[in-house]
C-alpha cells in the first residue's frame, strides 16, 4: 500500500512518468509471489491444512460410526488409506517439484495408515499392544520420507517412535524388541543429512534439530534396565554430543533459535550436572561395589562406550585448529564430569568436585559474557550460581540466615553485573 | 533405471504393504474364529466397572491371579504368557504363568502381570481380551440392563473367547446359558 503511495506521489510531483510507475508496481507484485515468504508460507500453511483435514475427517466419520454397518465401516476405513495414497501418486507424478504437495499429501498418508489400523482394530474388534500397532506403523510411513522427500513425515515419525519407546517398556517380552528402536531411530537420517546441503533454510529442516536432540533426551533411559546409578554419565556424554555439534562449523553462525542441539547441550549439561550436586545421588554408586564382568556385560556400559565414541571423535573434529583452552567449558564438561564420576566409585570427593565444577563453569560463563558484553551468555551464567545455590539450600545444614544472605548476594550479583556490561557496551558505543 | 523410475516401483510396493497389513488382521481375526479354542472365562459379577465405556463393557475375572514361589524371579509390572485349560465345569483356567513364550502349547496370551505388595505370593493377572464391545446405538437403556444382569451375583456370567498363540477373538458374553446380545435384541423389539 505504501509502494502505491509513494508512486503516486512520485508521479504527482513529476519525478517518474505514469507509466514508469506501473512497471514499478508491476515489478514488485511479482517479486511479492514469487517471495521465499511466501513460499514459507504456502508451505506451513499446506502442512497444517493437511493435519486439519485429516482430523476434521475422523471426527465426522466418528459422529455416524455406531449406525453403519460392519462391512460400511470397512469401506470407510479402506477409503481413507486408499485417497491419500492416491493422493501422493498425482502429488509423485504431476507435483513432483511442488514441496507443499508432497510434504501436505505425505503427512496425510501418514496420519491415514494409523487410523486405518486402528479403525481396523476397533471394528472387527482386534486388541494388541500399543508398541506392535506403533510399530507397524511406523515401518509402513517411514519410506515416505524418501519417496515423497517429505520432512513432515520424519518429524511425524521420531514422534511415533518416541512414543514407541515409552509404549515397549510396558509391553515388552523380548529385548529386540527395545532394542530396535536405535536402528529404528537412524532410518530417516539419511533424508536429514541430504537437507543439510539441499535447503539448509527450510523450516521443517530447522524443526528437525529440535526435534532429535529433544526425542534422545527423552528415550535414551531406555538403555538402562538394571543399573539406574549409570545413567548421569550416559546423560552427559548425549549432551556433550549435542553441544560439540550445536558448535560445529553449520550450527556456529546460525542463530540460538535454529540450533536446537546447543539448547539441549547446555541445558542438558547443567541440569545434570546441578542433580549430581546433591550428595544423594552419588550414595548408590558408592554402596554398589562393581565388577568388570557385571558391567562390560550391562547395556549402561555398551551405552556409555558407543556415546564415549562418538563424544570423542566429535571432540576431536571440534579440536582441529584449535588450541585446548581455546575450546568452551561445554564442549570438555562430559570429560570432566567422566573423571568425577570414575572418582565417585571410590570416593565422596565427586561431590565437592562437582559443586566445584558447576560453580567454576558459571564463573567462566560470567567473565566470557563480561569479555564479549553478551548479556545472554552473562545471565546464563548467573542463572547457573542461583540454581546451584538453590540447590545447596535444600541439603545443607545452613541457618536460614546464611541461605537468604546467599540468594540476597546472588541478586545483587545480577544487577551489578547486567549494569556493569550495560555500561560497558554504551561505553564502547560511544 | 534412473533412480526417478524406481521410486514409482518402490511407491507401490510401500502402498500395497500398507493395504496388506490391515487385510492380513482381518483374516488372522477370521482364522481365529476357526482355528482358535473356545474358553469360558468368569466375570467377577459384583464389579463395580459394568457401566458402558465407548461402547465397551468392561470386566474382572475370578481366575486372575497366580501363585507365586519366589517373588524376587517377578518384576514389579511385566508382561508374561498366561496359558489356559479348562476347569471340570467347563471354565477357563490358568495353567502356567511364565515369562517366556510357551513353546508347546497354543492355548496362551499375553498378559499384564503386578506384583500385589499386600499379598506378595501371587501374581495379579490382567488379560488383554477384558472388554465386550457392545455393537448398538440404544446404550443406555442396554447399560441399565447390564448394570441388573451383571450383577445380579445369582448368576453365572462368562465371557466366550477364541485363544490361539496370542490372538483372540471375544465371541460371547454369556449371563448364565444365555447370550447377551439376546438380551440386547430384547430390549430393541420393545
Amino acid at each position: 500500500m505504501s509502494l502505491i503511495q509513494d508512486l503516486t506521489e512520485l508521479v504527482n510531483a513529476g519525478i517518474i512518468t505514469g507509466e514508469k510507475a506501473s512497471e514499478i508496481a508491476d515489478y514488485y507484485k511479482k517479486k511479492e509471489g514469487a517471495s521465499p515468504t511466501a513460499n514459507k508460507q504456502l508451505f506451513i500453511f499446506g502442512v497444517l491444512g493437511a493435519l486439519l483435514i485429516g482430523i476434521g475427517l475422523m471426527f465426522i466419520i466418528a459422529n455416524q460410526w455406531d449406525s453403519l454397518s460392519r462391512n460400511v465401516k470397512t469401506t470407510c476405513a479402506f477409503l481413507l488409506l486408499i485417497v491419500p495414497q492416491l493422493l501422493c501418486l498425482f502429488a509423485l507424478v504431476k507435483k513432483a517439484d511442488k514441496i507443499v504437495w508432497r510434504e501436505s499429501t505425505a503427512l496425510l498418508l501418514f496420519f491415514a495408515v494409523g487410523a486405518n489400523i486402528s479403525l481396523v482394530s476397533q471394528i472387527y474388534h482386534i486388541n494388541g499392544d500399543a508398541s506392535t500397532f506403533l510399530l507397524t506403523w511406523m515401518l509402513l510411513t517411514v519410506p515416505l520420507v524418501f519417496i515423497m522427500r517429505s520432512s513432515a513425515v520424519s518429524l511425524a515419525y521420531f514422534f511415533g517412535l518416541t512414543f514407541y519407546s515409552f509404549a515397549v517398556r510396558t509391553d515388552a517380552t523380548e529385548l529386540w524388541s527395545e532394542w530396535i528402536y536405535w536402528p529404528l531411530l537412524a532410518l530417516p537420517l539419511p533424508r536429514y543429512l541430504q537437507l543439510f546441503k539441499k535447503s539448509p533454510n527450510s523450516p521443517l529442516f530447522i524443526l528437525h534439530h529440535w526435534v532429535i536432540p529433544f526425542v534422545l533426551t527423552l528415550t535414551i533411559g531406555m538403555v538402562s534396565h538394571n543399573s539406574r546409578e549409570w545413567l548421569p554419565p550416559i546423560f552427559i556424554l548425549l549432551f556433550g554430543i549435542f553441544n560439540l555439534i550445536g558448535n560445529q562449523s553449520f550450527f556456529i553462525s546460525s542463530a540460538l533459535i535454529k540450533n536446537g542441539y546447543k539448547v539441549f547441550g547446555f541445558c542438558g549439561t547443567v541440569i545434570t550436572l546441578l542433580v549430581m550436586s546433591f550428595k544423594s545421588n552419588w550414595k548408590t554408586l558408592l554402596d554398589n561395589h562393581y565388577t568388570l564382568s557385571n558391567l562390560v556385560n550391562s547395556s549402561e556400559f555398551i551405552a556409555l562406550i558407543i556415546l564415549g565414541i562418538l563424544a570423542s571423535l566429535l571432540l576431536i573434529r571440534a579440536m582441529r585448529g584449535r588450541t585446548l583452552a581455546d575450546l568452551k567449558m561445554m564442549e570438555i564438561a562430559w570429560l570432566l564430569f567422566l573423571v568425577i564420576f570414575v572418582l565417585g566409585l571410590f570416593s565422596s570427593m565427586a561431590v565437592l568436585l562437582v559443586n566445584l565444577f558447576v560453580f567454576t563453569a558459571a564463573v567462566l560463563m560470567i567473565r566470557e559474557g563480561t569479555r564479549l558484553s553478551h548479556l545472554g551468555v552473562l545471565n546464563s551464567g548467573m542463572v547457573v550460581v542461583a540454581l546451584l545455590v538453590a540447590c545447596r539450600s535444600f541439603d545443607t545444614d545452613l541457618t536460614f540466615v546464611v541461605k537468604g544472605s546467599l540468594f540476597v548476594l546472588v541478586g545483587i550479583g545480577f544487577f551489578v553485573t547486567n549494569w556493569l556490561t550495560l555500561k560497558k557496551r554504551n561505553q564502547n558505543e560511544r | 533405471m534412473n533412480a526417478k523410475k524406481l521410486i514409482y516401483p518402490i511407491f507401490a510396493l510401500v502402498v500395497l504393504a500398507q493395504l496388506f497389513v490391515p487385510c492380513l488382521m482381518i483374516s488372522s481375526k477370521a482364522d481365529i474364529a476357526l482355528t482358535g479354542k473356545e474358553f469360558r472365562f468368569k466375570v467377577v459379577n459384583n464389579h463395580a466397572g459394568t457401566s458402558i465405556n465407548g461402547n465397551y463393557l468392561w470386566f474382572r475375572f475370578m481366575d486372575d491371579k497366580y501363585k507365586v514361589t519366589d517373588k524376587k524371579e517377578w518384576e514389579r509390572s511385566q508382561t508374561v504368557f498366561v496359558r489356559f485349560n479348562k476347569d471340570t465345569l467347563g471354565f477357563a483356567k490358568i495353567q502356567s504363568v511364565s515369562k517366556f513364550k510357551p513353546a508347546d502349547s497354543f492355548d496362551w496370551v499375553k498378559a499384564r502381570a503386578f506384583l500385589n505388595y499386600k499379598d506378595s505370593t501371587s501374581l495379579q493377572l490382567i488379560y488383554p481380551f477384558n472388554n465386550y464391545y457392545v455393537e448398538n446405538a440404544n446404550l443406555k437403556e442396554i447399560e441399565e440392563m447390564a448394570s441388573q444382569k451383571l450383577n445380579d451375583s445369582t448368576r453365572v456370567i462368562s465371557l466366550k473367547v477364541n485363544i490361539r498363540e496370542n490372538q483372540f477373538m471375544v465371541n460371547d458374553l454369556m449371563v448364565d446359558n444365555v447370550s447377551f446380545k439376546d438380551f440386547v435384541k430384547g430390549l430393541s423389539k420393545k
